[in-house]
């Protein structure tokens, strides 16, 4: 069947912010959708607020609108464009909500809309847990068992049916309060008689537990004519009880006998049916019983997910790109596979290798109260690798984690765990639990293999591979140390996949000498080519993957390549705005001819899309890895300046390889990074630094904070999205900060700058050619100093700055650029504090906010970037008056405003305090043509209503006052009532508003947070009130987040407020397209 | 090869030694595989010992463990593949990396009788752990079968290489390396062997008296199986639908059972290995039955069918070995992913003007499948009773018996069988 020509246009929402759960695969599946709806000619729409993706990069989509979620925005996107229909299932649940809420608003019938992908009635047969589990049972499939009493007796009826272990899911509670698992019949009637007490409907669910029982899924595609096929099948090697979000998983299926697979491959194919998804993907999930093999089936999604975007990493098949063709009216055989460009798309991809998947947490960032994984996603990102063994691809995956671990590894060796903390681990769900099972067999032995099965219900197959490894690491270590292992037995440590640094540290020998004895022994990887048949058509795919001792396949893809080092997993700090860097790298690189290598570790991603670059590696970003796909492909030069952190960690050991890199020289990059030689640089420049020193040991510290004066801002080197760092006021903060896990020493300094209380803070990005520079744009924070840049709402352009100020910058730009020839991308950071500009940092790299620079500013900055290290100069691009001059962008859009967004919900008990170490996960634009609509639209878009009634109330510092009063008029006169702490009042009172005087948190009971508690409070403009009252301002905080009230902590942030709520009372909802 | 000979047998001692400590008294030992065109693989032993190339090159083929070398692309599933007669006189490939995971099971026997038929499997990476209470691990399994195994092959290099070669004969060696002189005498020796199509497999494959096996369900038919080796799941499949199934031995004539004492109501004509231009006296014998009665098969079965109808068939260059080819239903334009596994195929060109055809493979447009209103005969290529592989084309039995009992046509057939699912 051809595409439909009755539709021409076609409207495709975005998932909009990075949140946990909701990652970077929906731009990935979101760009390859609107590539594959374009190349069939039809007109495509896409709404995404989220300035960090590559499909809202222009050219990408016919029309970009980079507004708010909501059905008002997108109703007023509808009337502008006309859509004939709209994409559902690409936006991830966001997308999926939005549709809904636009079909319930009768909006979409109203104006003609299709609804495409899936239809509304199948995303909510799949989303209704009650009609999906009977449409199971109508299969004659099985779900949990479940039932729902109002009494004990009940209860046990029910139990003497299924037996123990139970699930309590008490009715109409919050985050499952009161209920739990009953493993024991003695907590049986206590824990029912809890549960029934903490239901105010005095109602439980009682649920069959399916811990422990293997964790499977299924990714299908069906079309009209009810052809289906399974693109992937994936195991988890954590069983059931952890979110598959969060388990360490395989593909293919490993320990499945056959039919186990076709039957749950039938019921996967069934369910798509009778859901009625019939031109798309899904994915369904499965729990099989260990023993009995009882399948039942767990929920499905219609539509693409984190796991399908997995799935087309592990097996090379687009599906995304296949759901939108099927979308639009293409049967699955009349879709080509481009992957062996000879096939069609109805057959069911092959893997002749493991793919691993291992999650990336953040357990600084979000502490885990119980150290334990469950049933909510808590991973902020995951690392795949590809082996032709699992246990290869599995160490691989560890390092390409990110987390410092060189592959599997015993945790006593690496992280200093106790016997006794391994068992603990063992014993939880916790994210090293595979680890620590390691670490039980290298004690132990093959005997423990029983045990560990029987403790974290691993499949004895995953066992045993870690076992094998165990018994390699044994040789390894039996061989004599000091001495190169023999040929035999180092191709055998690395057909494992272990790294030159782990064989080093298990024979006592440096990296180097590990390194010469492979290449003395030829020891060499080879490349293999994903190709989703294991081998049985010629398949000349640009996808590939490293392993050794077997037959090479792939030359170099040409003489004179560029490899990009793109970014790895997401992390807080290091997400999607990177990898949209990397990717508008490689294709503007192909825009002049070059050829590209992009190395990526990240499945999520665009970058790792085959179409990007003329071949990609799924490989760890370790400087290893890296010089041998340099080596191996005789490329010409390595970028590293797109990738965040990542690449930046191997520039010593690419240097010293002797592998050309591209842009700004090693020696700068030292520079920037030396804090000594940077700060030297800056003295030379004439230029302000606060005072900082560098403490080499703890008892160091106290002496160089007095130094330079408390308050001090503290942080370890080296750290990304500032982890662990800290404003300390006094010596008793910082005697508690050193208490805690921070390292200090010659290895891992510990900085301690002076922290310039109140200050404004600006980000400034540039490109340089050395001779002119081009600034992409100055930011402005909205938040106060010490809140981390990429937590903090910024504007574009600085809203309330000096135009000396600006020019100041301007110029230290320039001269740093100049000095440190920087040739590429440099990001400052700049700090102004009583109308002096200081220099906080100078990144020699791109920074998060260059995608969101370049769409607002419509200058292509990484196109510009790549043109310049080809040798074209700023002047020559046309970005600078003359050589030596210095351009720069502006918005083009009015103003546009940047907001993070956070994962805190996912954490019960964490404080959502904002500080120096980053900790939101995404990030909105508002777009408007006054500052007060771009502030309320990026609220919005984050999801944060701002009141335009009720009650605000103000609690700020002395300094503020004065500054305050004029805004809380505004907000008086805009109809709201005031209520202020007792100091902000008098004040008040003496500048003429009168208000309601409430207590602070330290002064009884009702206080301002009762006030919040009882939802009397709509607006909350706190600013800090120095060290004293910090505990009080957190609390303020913590209960305004919970409650989500919004809330400013600068007077800056408090006038942005009162235009933003302005605008919103205005009632004029408009869209504009990029 | 980018690794010398002597790093390749350092490291196979190495591993030697690891695997043995591993799987615990299992023997293994270092084995080379030798193709007809002088490629040589190395591998780690397991199951049946290889011969040395002194006893090579002293005994017959019959006795060495020389096969057609095929790759099968399944992932899992190597009991079924391994135990499929139909691999008489192979080697078998296996392109998934990691075999053995869950360990074997006699349930899931594809012959009917004790042993499987194939003569080497050819693995990248062996499972050698505990396995599940009751099962066997493939080692132990091999070992009882006689089956010649090879680990830590680069079965991937194999693959390639068949796909550019096409499959060929190879045997495997148990010798660490091969001088040149060395492989020009087993190459010699491989060509002194009989082809493929010089020799017989279907007899060895076959049952040795007839057998009846009664549905568990209400009967509705009686048909014949003749069995040139079949695949127990297609036995399965016809019982769960109330057929009783007489399985005929290949070296009968089949005449007899048709003009004896009691009725059938159709001849289905079973799977099974080799070339089907080596089976003329099978195929006289159905020339003279057609028409007698409607005449159902599956893969070897469909061949010879095509070939009674005045058809022929051609080796393909590495044929079809895996559980997701594509066929397209030319009347519905519905396509099934199927299980396949053969070698040789029909030439859609020489089909008799009665004859519909009735399924093409998506991939390479080969026949899947045909059916002959006037001549009474339906057959498929692959393998819709699965075993390994996807179920959905399972539902093609009943399109078979309702053309047997009815004589109703596929489109038909395949609408009312839909719509008693629903």
């Amino acid at each position: 069947m051809p595409a439909r020509s009755d539709i021409s246009s076609v409207l495709i929402i975005g998932s909009g912010p990075i949140v946990i759960g909701q990652a970077c695969e929906f731009d990935y599946s979101g760009t390859q959708a609107v590539q594959a709806l374009k190349e069939e000619g039809y007109r495509v729409i896409l709404v995404n607020p989220n300035p960090a993706t590559v499909m809202t990069t222009p050219g990408i989509a016919d029309a970009i609108y980079m507004e708010p979620l909501t059905v008002q925005y997108v109703e007023q996107i509808i009337v502008q464009e006309h859509p004939d229909a709209i994409l559902t299932t690409m936006g991830g649940q966001t997308g999926l909500n939005v549709t809904i809420a636009l079909q319930r608003a009768g909006i979409l019938q109203r104006h003609g809309v299709e609804v495409i992908g899936a239809s509304i009635a199948s995303i909510e047969l799949a989303e209704d847990r009650r009609r999906f589990k009977e449409l199971v049972t109508s299969l004659g499939l099985d779900s949990a068992k479940s039932v729902t009493v109002k009494s004990i007796q009940e209860a046990q009826a029910f139990k003497r049916l299924v037996g123990l272990p139970l699930v309590l899911r008490p009715s109409y509670t919050l985050g499952g309060f009161g209920g739990g698992l009953v493993f024991e019949e003695s907590d049986f009637e206590p824990m029912m008689r809890a549960a029934l007490a903490a239901s105010p409907e005095r109602e439980v669910l009682v649920e069959e537990s399916l811990l422990g029982w293997k964790e499977l899924e299924l990714e299908v595609m069906r079309d009209r004519h009810d052809n289906a096929i399974i693109v992937c099948s994936i195991e988890n090697v954590d069983p059931m009880g952890v979110h598959t979000g969060d388990s360490i998983t395989v593909a293919p299926i490993q320990t499945l006998t056959d039919t186990e697979y076709q039957r749950m491959r039938m019921a996967a194919i069934g369910i798509l049916r009778a859901v009625g998804v019939d031109c798309g993907g899904s994915n369904v999930q499965f729990a099989l019983h260990p023993d009995d093999g009882r399948m039942v089936v767990i929920e499905m999604n219609p539509r693409v997910s984190r796991s399908s975007a997995l799935a087309s990493k592990a097996t090379g098949f687009p599906i995304a790109r296949c759901s939108a063709k099927l979308a639009i009216g293409y049967t699955l055989d009349e879709v080509l596979n481009e992957i062996t460009g000879a096939t069609a798309s109805s057959f069911e991809p092959v893997l002749d290798y493991c793919a691993v998947k291992v999650p990336r947490f953040e357990m600084e960032k979000f502490p885990m109260p119980s150290k334990a994984l469950g049933t909510q996603m808590r991973s902020v990102g995951e690392a795949l690798a590809l082996g032709r063994t699992f246990i290869e691809a599995l160490n691989k995956a560890f390092r390409s984690n990110e987390r410092s671990m060189e592959g599997l590894v015993p945790l006593e060796q690496v992280k200093g765990y106790t016997e006794s903390d391994i068992e603990e681990i063992l014993a939880s769900a916790h994210p090293l639990r595979i680890c620590a099972a390691f670490s039980v067999l290298y004690r132990e032995g093959s005997e423990a293999i029983g045990r560990i099965c029987d403790i974290t219900h691993y499949d004895r197959w995953f066992v045993h591979q870690l076992y094998r490894q165990v018994e390699l690491e044994k040789q390894l270590c039996a061989h004599p140390h000091g001495q190169v292992p023999g040929t035999e037995l180092l191709l055998k440590a690395k057909r494992f996949g272990m790294s030159n640094v782990r064989i080093g540290e298990l024979v006592a020998l440096p990296t180097k000498m590990i390194e010469d004895a492979c290449e003395k022994s030829e020891i060499r990887p080879v490349v293999h080519h994903v190709d989703t048949c294991a081998g049985e058509f010629d398949a000349r795919t640009p996808y590939c993957y490293m392993t050794y001792g077997e037959a090479d396949e792939a030359n170099p893809v040409s003489g004179d390549s560029v490899v990009i080092v793109a970014s790895g997993p997401n992390r807080v700090g290091q997400g999607l705005e990177f990898d949209t860097c990397c990717t508008l790298a490689s294709l503007a690189y192909r825009s002049i001819g070059r050829t590209t290598i992009m190395v990526n570790s990240n499945p999520e991603t665009v970058s790792t899309d085959f179409t990007i670059s003329d071949r990609l590696y799924l490989e760890p970003l370790t400087s290893e890895h890296i010089r041998q796909i340099v080596e191996r492909e005789k490329a010409s030069a390595v970028v590293l300046q797109l990738g965040g952190q990542t690449p930046l960690s191997m520039l010593d050991a690419l240097h010293d390889a002797g592998v050309s890199m591209v842009g700004t020289s090693y020696e700068s990059m030292k520079i920037a990074d030396d804090r000594g030689s940077f700060s030297r640089l800056m003295e030379e420049l004439g230029l302000a630094q606060s005072a900082n020193r560098t403490a080499f040991a703890r008892t160091e510290v106290l002496a160089l904070a007095k130094e330079i004066g408390f308050p001090v801002l503290l942080r370890p080197s080296h750290v990304l999205g500032g982890r662990n760092m800290e404003i300390v006021y006094d010596e008793v903060q910082l005697a508690t900060y050193l208490d805690g896990t921070v390292l200090v020493s010659d290895d891992s300094p510990l900085l301690v700058d002076h922290f310039l209380e109140d200050a404004f803070e600006y980000d400034l990005d540039a490109l340089s050619d050395g001779e002119s520079i081009y600034i992409g744009g100055i930011l402005q924070h909205i938040e106060a100093a010490g809140i981390h840049s990429g937590d903090s709402a910024a504007v574009f352009p600085p809203y309330a700055s000096k135009p000396e100020i600006l020019e100041q910058m301007r110029k230290a730009a320039f001269s740093i650029a100049m000095a440190l020839q920087i040739k590429g991308f440099m990001n400052i950071q700049f700090a102004v504090q009583n109308d002096t500009l200081y220099i906080i940092e100078v990144n020699p790299r791109a920074s998060r906010t260059i995608p969101f620079i370049s769409k607002m500013s419509q200058v292509d900055l990484v196109g510009a970037a790549v043109r310049i290290w080809e040798g074209t100069s700023l002047f020559e691009q046309g970005l600078v008056v003359h050589p030596g001059a210095l351009g720069e962008g502006s918005c083009k859009y009015g103003w546009a405003v940047k907001e993070a967004v956070f994962s805190f919900d996912r954490f019960v008990d964490i404080d959502p305090q904002l500080g120096p170490e980053m900790r939101s996960t995404g990030e909105v634009v508002g777009i408007g043509a006054t500052f007060g609509e771009a502030y309320a639209k990026s609220q919005i878009a984050g999801g944060n209503q701002l009141p335009i009634r009720g009650r605000v109330c103000v609690s700020v510092n002395k300094k503020d006052r004065k500054t305050i009063a004029p805004i809380v008029r505004q907000l008086q006169e805009l109809g709201f009532e005031v209520a202020a702490t007792r100091g902000t009042a008098r004040d008040l009172f003496d500048s003429g508003i009168v208000c309601e005087t409430v207590l602070k948190t330290d002064e009884g009971h009702p206080n301002i947070i009762d006030h919040m508690n009882s939802g009397r409070i709509d607006l909350l403009v706190n600013t800090p009130m120095g060290k004293r009252a910090r505990r009080g301002d957190e609390n303020l905080r913590s209960a305004a987040m919970h409650q989500k009230i919004p809330y400013t902590t600068t007077t800056s942030a408090a006038a942005a407020a009162v235009e933003a709520i302005r605008y919103l009372r205005s009632q004029v909802v408009q869209v504009v397209a990029l | 090869m980018w690794l010398s000979d002597r790093m390749q047998q350092n490291f196979h001692a190495e591993c030697n030694k690891m695997l043995q400590k591993v799987s615990g008294g299992c023997r293994v030992y270092d084995t080379t595989l030798v193709f007809a065109d002088g490629t040589c693989y190395k591998g780690i032993g397991f199951g049946r010992k290889a011969p040395t190339l002194e006893q090579l090159l002293a005994g017959g083929f019959a006795q060495m463990p020389l096969g057609e070398i095929v790759f099968n692309t399944t992932m899992g599933a190597y009991h079924e593949i391994i135990t499929d007669p139909s691999y008489a006189g192979q080697s078998i490939v296996m392109t998934a990396s990691q075999v053995g995971n869950y360990g074997v099971d006699p349930d899931w026997n594809e012959m009917l009788g004790e042993h499987p038929f194939c003569t080497a499997l050819i693995l990248r990476d062996l499972y050698e752990g505990p396995v599940p209470n009751g099962r066997r691990t493939l080692g132990d399994a091999c070992v009882e079968w006689n089956i010649c195994g090879l680990t830590d092959v680069d079965t991937r290099a194999i693959t390639l290489h068949i796909r550019s070669f096409g499959s060929q004969y190879a045997v495997a060696v148990g010798e660490v390396s091969l001088s040149e002189p060395d492989i020009a005498r087993v190459i010699a020796w491989i060509a002194r062997c009989p082809t493929m199509l010089e020799r017989d497999f279907i007899s060895g494959c076959s049952v040795v008296e007839p057998v009846v096996f009664s549905p568990a369900v209400e009967q509705k038919a009686r048909f014949l199986l003749w069995d040139f080796g079949t695949k127990h799941s297609i036995v399965k499949e016809l019982l769960a639908r109330g057929i009783e199934v007489t399985v005929v031995p290949a070296n009968r004539q089949i005449r007899d059972f048709l003009t004896g004492t009691g009725s059938y109501d159709a001849l289905f004509l079973s799977n099974g290995p080799g070339d089907p231009a080596s089976l003329d006296t099978i195929v006289h014998q159905l020339q003279g039955v057609l028409d007698f009665l409607p005449i159902l098969g599956i893969c070897l079965g469909h061949q010879l069918a095509a070939r009674a109808l005045g058809g022929t068939t051609e080796k393909m260059l590495y044929g079809h070995h895996g559980p997701n080819h594509p066929v397209r239903d030319l009347h519905t334009q519905n396509v099934y992913v199927t299980a396949q596994n053969h070698g040789y195929c029909v030439d859609a060109a020489t089909l008799p003007a009665s004859s519909t055809l009735w399924l093409v493979n998506d991939n390479d447009q080969s026949v899947e499948g045909f059916y002959d209103a006037e001549r009474k005969v339906m057959t498929v290529q692959f393998h819709p009773e699965a075993a390994p592989g996807p179920w959905e084309a399972r539902k093609l039995f009943d399109v078979f018996i309702d053309f047997a009992l009815e004589q109703s046509l596929p489109a038909a057939a395949m609408e009312a069988s839909d719509a008693s699912k629903k």
